[in-house]
Order: structure tokens, then C-alpha cells, then sequence
């Protein structure tokens, strides 16, 4: 199984689980990253690409293993102050076994 | 507030409902739900199916699981918003979009309205929310009881709204008691309904003249200069999502906040905690919102399918009951407890799927800022003795008033 390693909003590192077929935003959830003790709802919508919470910065070294980026993920994206040129929904990203040690960091929602 | 005013018959299951999957249980007036809502909606988890068919309400299905309502609200395909099973178009008549849409449509509206609700835009109303909030603690000193909901719960909301539609807060008091007697407040008439919902009406409509007029930054200015396809918002259309505003974003903040204070009120040790850790308080309003969840969501069954074992079809109404779902023993351990010390608070209060709350951030920040300061200024307080809560049922699980004591 691919193994991911995940920055929380607390600035922890976490190396979690990805199951391939899975998306990254269930991969955190599945592993109980629960960040609301910070700040922010994590993927309210559940992944239908409706309400941009699942925001994370995907490292450069990483990118290359996850598709291209849709129109209606980057006008969720533009909703946010954290837009930086690493940042994706991590409901859009599908895990493949290319995707083994990838980096994230979950980006603050406000 | 009713979640089919103009259906309450009572009627016999469609043939495909089998007999072992009928039990009544009326949304809108249930003795139950009138006595204790939180109780009678989790005792469905130990007394009724997990997804059953009252004959309540013109007929429909309730489901209370954590796992059913979510698939179902993950399938909008299936489960339309919309009302009524003919095709829809961005020239329909809509009550309350984008709620009452589907896609494409719903997201390109979503998108207009996270214009002023996306965490970017809610983050510059922190001060606002936090001297609101002092203002209204600050009127309780030198006293030693209050209604929290007429002094606190009703106004911090319903100003917060109003400045977001750049409105006069001198007057919110004309707008708490709209909103109280639309949702169904005390002993209101359906006459005295109609008349609130015709003086907001009136309301939304000069608004929207004035802000064609005179355009500013406020969410009705936004709306009016926002385009759907490359066309223009119609100025009906902007009415439309200025009541859904006003529906949505004024009673629930409203309920949240008087359904916290009541438990806190009964649980001393959670004011002590959150008092010395202040800094916990973001993550007990997660906690707290699960336990007190408070909202029925319909959805319309577009094509047959199966839900956990259960036949539905096509035209069938099915209510999903996000207070049930939240505090289902089959997803939380000891789901009626607020437990600050849980890994997860996994809740449905705020809904998912493309309909999740669009107003989630701002709800958050309202309630987070708001303990932080009441905690800070106010000692334990306790329910008055003698103090029973008279609910409303409906598609918004409401008190109507909530005496504290100090």
C-alpha cells in the first residue's frame, strides 16, 4: 500500500496510508488527522468537489504522481487566502502506487 | 419551521413499503419530538428501523443512520433537491436556490454565494463577531439570570447577518421576530406566518432596488453584479437567494448556540474546562455541534434504488435527520455525551455533499468567538430551576427559550 507522509496544521508529520482507488482527502480522514482542533471543517462535502476544506499543499517532488488539475477545483481554490502554486483539493488527488511518498501539508483554512 | 407546509396528510404506504418498514413518527408535531428532540430522534435507533416509511406528512421516508444518510446525500443523482420531478433549468422557478437545485446548475450558484462565505471573505468579520459578542455579554453585568435566547442567541446572528447585507442593525429587532415567527415561534398563526413572510418579502425587495441603485460591497450588491453562464443574475433571481440567506444563515445559528448553552448548563465541568483551556474551544464546538444537531433534510428519489436493504422509488420523499445520523451508536461511542476528549468528532450537523452548509465557516467562527468571550466574562451558569424547554419540530429543531441563571 502506498505510504504517504502528511503535515498537519499543527505542523506534525504523519506517515499514513493511501489505499490505491482512494483519494489523499480519505486517506487523512481515514487516519483521524483531525485538525478542527485548530481551525476549519475538513472536507465538509464529503469530496464532491463543492466546498474547497480539503485544501492541501502538494510538495513539487510529488505533483507528478496525481492528474491534472480541472477548472472547478481551481475556482474552489481561488476561494481561499492559502492559494499558492503547490495547492490542490486533496479529494481530486486518486491514489496510485505511483503516489508512494508523496508529501502534503495541509494548508490553514483561514 | 414546517418542511412540507402544504402536505400534512396522513396516507397509506405506496405498495412497494413493506409492512415491517412502517412506523409513524410526524417530523412536524410528534409528542415525542415536542417533549425532548434529541431523545426522541436516538430512541428511533433503538425503536424503529433504521430507514422506516411514516405515514406522517403526505408520506415519507426517515433515515437515521450516519452511513445511510451520507451515501444518500453523496448521490445527488438520485436523491434530487428539487421538489418536484419535472426538469429543471436555470429559467425555473426556484424557492430558495441553490438549495432547492441540482447540478450543474446548483454549483455555479454555490460558487456566488462562497463569494462572501468562503473562509477568505468570513475571516474579516472576526472583529465584527467578537464585538458583538462583548456588547451583548456585557449588558448581563450585575445580573444574575437572563434568556439567553432573546438576548443573546437571536441577536449576535441576526446583526452578524444584517451587516453582511450592509443592513441598519438598529433594527434587527423587526428581523429576529420575522424569522422567529416564519420558523414557528410560540403561539404564531399561519396568518401571522404569512404576514412575516410577506414583510420580508417586501424587505428583500426594496433592498434590492436600493443596492441596484446605490451599489456597494455587501453580499446583495454582490449577487446583482454576479453572472451564471455569462448572464446577467436576474433581479428575481437575486430575491430568490436573498431569502435562502435569510432562512438559512438566521435561525440555525440561533439553535446552535442555545442548545450548547443548555447542555453546558447542565454540565459545569465542561465550562471549567474550556474556561482554563480556551484554546479547546475550536474543537468543542465540533463536538458540540454533533451532539446538538438540529437539522431534517428531504430529498426527492429520482429512479429506483436500494438503501441499505430498502426498496425506494422513484417520487419517493425521503428525510434524512442529521440529529439522528450525529449521534448514532453504530458510528460514536456514547453518541449522547460530549466528550472533549474524543480522536474524531465525526458529524453530519452542517450536512454533506454538494448541499453541505455553505455557511459553515462563518457558523464556526460565530459560535468559537462567542464562547470564548462568554466563558471569559461569565460564571457557571446553570438552568433556572424549575426551567422546561418548549421545542419546535420541524425541519429546524428549535427551543424558545432558554433561562440561565448565575
Amino acid at each position: 500500500m502506498p505510504e504517504l507522509t502528511v503535515k498537519t496544521r499543527l505542523g506534525e508529520e504523519k506517515k499514513i496510508d493511501g489505499k490505491v482507488g482512494y483519494t489523499v482527502m480519505e486517506a487523512i480522514r481515514e487516519a483521524n488527522i483531525n485538525d478542527t482542533a485548530t481551525d476549519g471543517v475538513f472536507a465538509i462535502c464529503g469530496g464532491c468537489r463543492a466546498c474547497g476544506t480539503c485544501h492541501v499543499y502538494v510538495d513539487d517532488a510529488s505533483k507528478a504522481a496525481f492528474g491534472v488539475m480541472e477548472p472547478e477545483e481551481s475556482d474552489l481554490l481561488d476561494m481561499s487566502d492559502q492559494r499558492t502554486g503547490q495547492s490542490r483539493l486533496s479529494c481530486q488527488l486518486k491514489i496510485t502506487e505511483a503516489a508512494n511518498g508523496a508529501h502534503f501539508t495541509i494548508a490553514p483554512d483561514f | 419551521m414546517a418542511l412540507f407546509p402544504e402536505n400534512t396528510k396522513m396516507v397509506e404506504p405506496p405498495p412497494h413499503v413493506p409492512k415491517n418498514l412502517v412506523y409513524d413518527f410526524d417530523v412536524e408535531k410528534d409528542a415525542r419530538i415536542l417533549k425532548d428532540p434529541h431523545e426522541a430522534y436516538t430512541a428511533l435507533h433503538r425503536d424503529a428501523p433504521d430507514i422506516f416509511f411514516t405515514r406522517t406528512g403526505g408520506g415519507h421516508w426517515l433515515v437515521t443512520r450516519f452511513d445511510d444518510v451520507t451515501s444518500i446525500m453523496m448521490n445527488p443523482q438520485v436523491f434530487s433537491n428539487r421538489r418536484t420531478l419535472e426538469p429543471a433549468d436555470n429559467d425555473t422557478e426556484y424557492t430558495l436556490p441553490p438549495q432547492d437545485m441540482d447540478a450543474p446548475l446548483h454549483m455555479k450558484y454555490r460558487l456566488l454565494l462562497m463569494k462572501f462565505l468562503a473562509p477568505k471573505a468570513v475571516k474579516d468579520m472576526n472583529p465584527r463577531i467578537r464585538q458583538l459578542s462583548v456588547d451583548l455579554i456585557e449588558k448581563l453585568k450585575g445580573r444574575n439570570s437572563c434568556e439567553f435566547i432573546a438576548e443573546l442567541a437571536v441577536p449576535l446572528p441576526v446583526q452578524m447577518f444584517m451587516s453582511i447585507m450592509d443592513l441598519d442593525t438598529s433594527q434587527y429587532k423587526k428581523y429576529a421576530d420575522w424569522i422567529h415567527t416564519i420558523m414557528g415561534g410560540g403561539e404564531r398563526t399561519p396568518e401571522a406566518r404569512m404576514g412575516a413572510m410577506m414583510a420580508v418579502d417586501a424587505d428583500i425587495e426594496r433592498l434590492v432596488q436600493e443596492r441596484m441603485e446605490k451599489p456597494g460591497t455587501d453580499a446583495v450588491s454582490i449577487l446583482l453584479a454576479s453572472s451564471v453562464d455569462d448572464k446577467p443574475l436576474t433581479v428575481k433571481r437575486v430575491k430568490e437567494m436573498c431569502y435562502l440567506l435569510f432562512l438559512a444563515g438566521l435561525d440555525t445559528v440561533t439553535c446552535a448556540m442555545s442548545f450548547i448553552l443548555r447542555y453546558m448548563a447542565t454540565h459545569h465541568d465542561i465550562q471549567d474546562r474550556l474556561r482554563a483551556h480556551p484554546e479547546q474551544i475550536s474543537g468543542a464546538v465540533e463536538e458540540f455541534m454533533r451532539r446538538i444537531a438540529f437539522v431534517n433534510v428531504p430529498r426527492l428519489v429520482t429512479q429506483d434504488i436500494v438503501v441499505n436493504g430498502v426498496q425506494m422509488k422513484r417520487g419517493d420523499t425521503v428525510i434524512c435527520s442529521l440529529l439522528a445520523a450525529s449521534n448514532d451508536p453504530r458510528k460514536i461511542d456514547h453518541p449522547m455525551e460530549v466528550d472533549l476528549d474524543r480522536a474524531s468528532s465525526p458529524h453530519v450537523a452542517f450536512n454533506t455533499g454538494p448541499h453541505s452548509c455553505a455557511g459553515v465557516h462563518l457558523a464556526r467562527m460565530e459560535l468559537v468567538i462567542f464562547l470564548e468571550e462568554w466563558l471569559k466574562r461569565m460564571p457557571n451558569v446553570s438552568l433556572k430551576p424549575g426551567f422546561t424547554p418548549r421545542f419546535r419540530a420541524g425541519s429546524t429543531i428549535a427551543m424558545d427559550e432558554l433561562d440561565l441563571v448565575w
